[in-house]
């Protein structure tokens, strides 16, 4: 099955073609920055949960308490 | 008045004005099992803005889909795109915002499901030497399959004329149908 469809508006054309060499590229490449960013986001989340957690601990309340405190639902 | 259409095919009774408004259909194009989808030659003179209608099914879930602007048969790939997005879980869930700027594509992310997706894009004045801007609007699953909808907008950062675009899909193939109208701007009064 080709990688790319490749439409032409003004002619009606259409071409099914794998990608090029530099399209292939490119696409390691937004790979490659798509799991890095995700990588970091994870542990962005991962570090927030844990800090969200231990100022709970040390005020002594729940989180579903912590919402209705600030007049979360 | 009552609209007339008399026997040579001309009408009547129509006010110049609605005759040049609304939308003016360009392509409609279904695709199957592909990784990337690319149109050239949709965006001319003819129109100033135009919409772009995209519905499709993704092969597996994770990964994203980001749209990149096309010049002559080839893809922007510099960082020139800002963008930034809202989306908002339904199925269960929260909501989340999430920006970018000087970016190499972009990016659509929260609708990583295998489920349908529906995209609706305003391209505003990509044929233009300014800045081109897109508002849309996708509607899908995430790759739990709970449900969303993002919301967003991108400015492309630079003054090139477009003449297409290409949607990527970074994981899954895609499968659906593309369609692009120009909008038309009706008489000025």
């Amino acid at each position: 099955m080709a990688d790319v469809i490749e439409i032409d508006a003004a002619t009606g054309i259409v071409v099914e073609r794998d990608f090029t060499a530099e399209e292939l590229a490119q696409r390691e490449a937004d790979i490659a920055a798509a799991d890095a960013a995700a990588t970091v986001a994870a542990e962005q989340a991962a570090a927030d949960a844990a800090a969200r957690a231990a100022l709970l601990e040390r005020l002594g309340i729940s989180e579903d308490e912590a919402r209705l405190l600030l007049g979360g639902a | 008045m009552p609209v007339t259409i008399n026997g040579s095919g001309s009408v009547t009774g129509v006010s110049a004005d609605s005759l040049s408004t609304g939308l003016q259909h360009i392509t409609t194009r279904s695709f199957t099992g592909v990784s990337s989808l690319s149109v050239n030659g949709c965006f001319t003179s003819a129109f100033e803005n135009y919409l772009c209608v995209v519905n499709y099914t993704r092969s597996t879930t994770g990964g994203n889909v980001t749209l990149r602007m096309r010049a002559g048969g080839v893809d922007t790939s510099s960082g020139v795109y800002d963008y930034g997005f809202y989306y908002i879980y339904y199925g269960g869930g929260g909501s989340a915002a999430t920006v970018a700027a000087a970016q190499t594509s972009t990016t659509f992310s929260g609708l990583q499901g295998s489920g349908a997706i529906g995209v609706t894009m305003s391209i505003l004045k990509p044929q233009l030497a300014q800045r081109t801007q897109i508002g849309y609007t996708f509607v899908g699953e995430d790759n739990s399959a709970l449900r969303n909808t993002a919301t967003g907008g991108s400015t492309i950062v630079d003054t090139v004329q477009y003449d297409g675009f290409t949607l990527t899909s970074s994981t899954a193939t895609i499968t659906g149908t593309l369609r692009v109208y120009g909008y038309m701007n009706g008489v000025a009064s």
